[in-house]
């Protein structure tokens, strides 16, 4: 019995490290056939007017690369395994064994307005990003990329108190972060699409 | 509000008793009013054209490269002289040593306040000649990247709405952060520049985080409450952060005057402008009349 399980928990794990890669960010969807290749040919087929991509490794590395540097990297599959390679990039840019393609476009296709925050507006990416902390930048060849490691939780919502969530369809929704879930290129709230998040203005203490 | 007074005075106190404070390389380093005093006062002329009308003063202080190198403070590509009052200049190592700043004690025979020391300049302009000097920090340079994705901040703006910009009366546009928030990031440092040049580094979170964008027409002035006036910047043109630039395009005729404002001599001839829906690839001095611009959001190279 305890072989049975051990083996099923194996075979979870495997298919958990060679899955294909995630693809999120400010797309218009996530159904999306991932091709190896140059990276340039890949990320401008999902997202045309891609501006930058944020390419993240089952251990939690990432590398944040600008649009115009794609052309640099090449996506390989492996045994289906997924890895990002450059030469002309600085090292960071190798990501072995890539388990998400988060791809930025501005202005993002879609994107939360946010009354009574500090910013007016959030986008799939920018959202995503947020659950990553900087590690530093690294330059080679007069290009520049960024080194993120993924932080156990985003804090986006930390801080913030909702007060209205307004679907795509004019529907209010009174619900608190927790109710909120991000679906790889859109936020839901009780399967509604959301459009727009009003936050309480926090009365100041002396 | 106590707690507040109290350290009203203090921070007054130790203006007084400390005279300004340098910090170099993680170490602080106090040169009391006292010390100040006590250095070999150097004299010099200005001649200034303010509001139309002529203004010449004699400054009598402590040359500021002395000041450094007593203290071995060489290892620097430039100086933030901060104010009492949040103000903030940069100078670079050659301006120090080519322009011969002091730091004033004395004006026109009138010992100055030690409250108000300030820094004076010869022959740079005088939103140099920081008044109140609180401290200086010495740090390594902030070289302007070339900017490969540059980005049209009127187009970016199109689709949003102009509202009240408060504290500031009567003033309407956009704050800063709904035109960058998307765009740039706020790790790093914010390089800003006016039509006519005038130009400063920002740290996003001190300076930049409630600064708006006061339209006047087609153009805009960036203000902000983080930061004296004496650095607002009239008709802003262009913010750059890495990489990566806001351009305010209507501000230029053509690609080569931003280039030229930004003094980036070296640039490819061709880019890729982009709308929401094209890309295409034009000749770099295409004027910004033509119709290839009229629906460009951005340009790559």
């Amino acid at each position: 019995m305890i072989k049975k399980i051990l083996i099923v928990i194996s075979l979870i794990i495997t298919i958990e490290l060679f899955a294909i890669p995630k693809i999120s960010g400010d797309l218009e969807t996530d159904k999306i056939n991932l091709n190896s290749g140059n990276f340039a040919d890949v990320a401008f087929s999902i997202l045309p007017f891609c501006d930058a991509a944020l390419v993240v490794g089952f251990d939690g590395t990432a590398v944040y690369i600008p649009s115009y540097a794609f052309k640099f990297a090449t996506l390989e599959n492996i045994d289906d395994v997924w890895n990002l390679k450059s030469d002309f990039l600085s090292p960071v840019t190798n990501i072995r064994n890539i388990s998400e393609i988060c791809l930025q476009q501005v202005p993002a296709n879609y994107s939360i307005k946010l009354a009574n925050c500090e910013i007016s507006q959030i986008s799939p990416f920018l959202y995503r990003l947020g659950s990553f902390e900087l590690l530093g930048e690294s330059e080679k060849n007069g290009y520049t990329v960024r080194k993120y490691k993924l932080r156990s939780e985003n804090d986006f919502w930390n801080g913030k108190t909702i007060d209205k969530i307004i679907s795509t369809n004019n529907k209010i929704y009174q619900a608190t972060a927790e109710n909120i879930i991000f679906q790889n290129y859109y936020f839901q709230v009780e399967n509604d699409t959301i459009s727009t998040i009003i936050f309480k203005i926090e009365e100041k203490t002396q | 509000m106590k707690k507040t007074f109290l350290l009203g005075i203090i921070l007054m106190c130790a203006i007084q008793i400390f005279g300004i404070e340098i910090i170099s390389s993680g170490k602080k380093i106090i040169i009391s009013s006292e010390k100040l005093e006590k250095y070999e006062q150097v004299s010099l002329e200005t001649h200034l054209i303010k509001d139309g009308k002529p203004k010449d003063d004699k400054w009598l202080g402590v040359d500021l490269v002395t000041i450094l190198e007593e203290n071995n403070i060489t290892d620097y590509d430039q100086i933030k002289f901060y104010s009492n009052d949040n103000y903030m200049v940069r100078l670079k190592k050659e301006e120090i040593y080519s322009h011969k700043p002091i730091i004033a004690l004395n004006r026109n025979g009138e010992k100055i306040d030690k409250t108000h020391i300030r820094l004076v300049v010869p022959d740079m302009r005088d939103m140099f000649w920081i008044s109140g000097i609180a401290y200086l920090e010495t740090e390594s340079s902030f070289e302007l990247q070339f900017p490969h994705n540059i980005i049209f901040a009127e187009k970016y703006l199109a689709d949003k709405e102009q509202h009240n910009l408060k504290p500031f009366k009567d003033a309407t546009g956009f704050n800063f952060a709904e035109l960058t928030n998307e765009i740039l990031p706020t790790d790093k440092q914010y390089f800003v520049i006016g039509r006519d040049g005038v130009s400063h580094w920002f740290e996003y979170n001190n300076y930049l985080s409630k600064a708006v964008l006061i339209s006047k027409g087609d153009k805009f002035d960036m203000k902000s409450i983080q930061m004296p006036g004496g650095m607002w910047i009239d008709d802003i043109a262009a913010i750059i952060v890495g990489s990566k630039a806001i351009i305010f395009q209507n501000q230029f005729n053509n690609l080569e005057e931003v280039m030229e404002l930004l003094k980036i001599s070296e640039y490819p001839n061709t880019i890729q402008l982009r709308t929401r829906s094209e890309k295409k690839n034009i000749p770099v001095n295409l004027p910004f009349s033509e119709n290839d611009w009229q629906n460009s959001l951005k340009i790559i190279w």
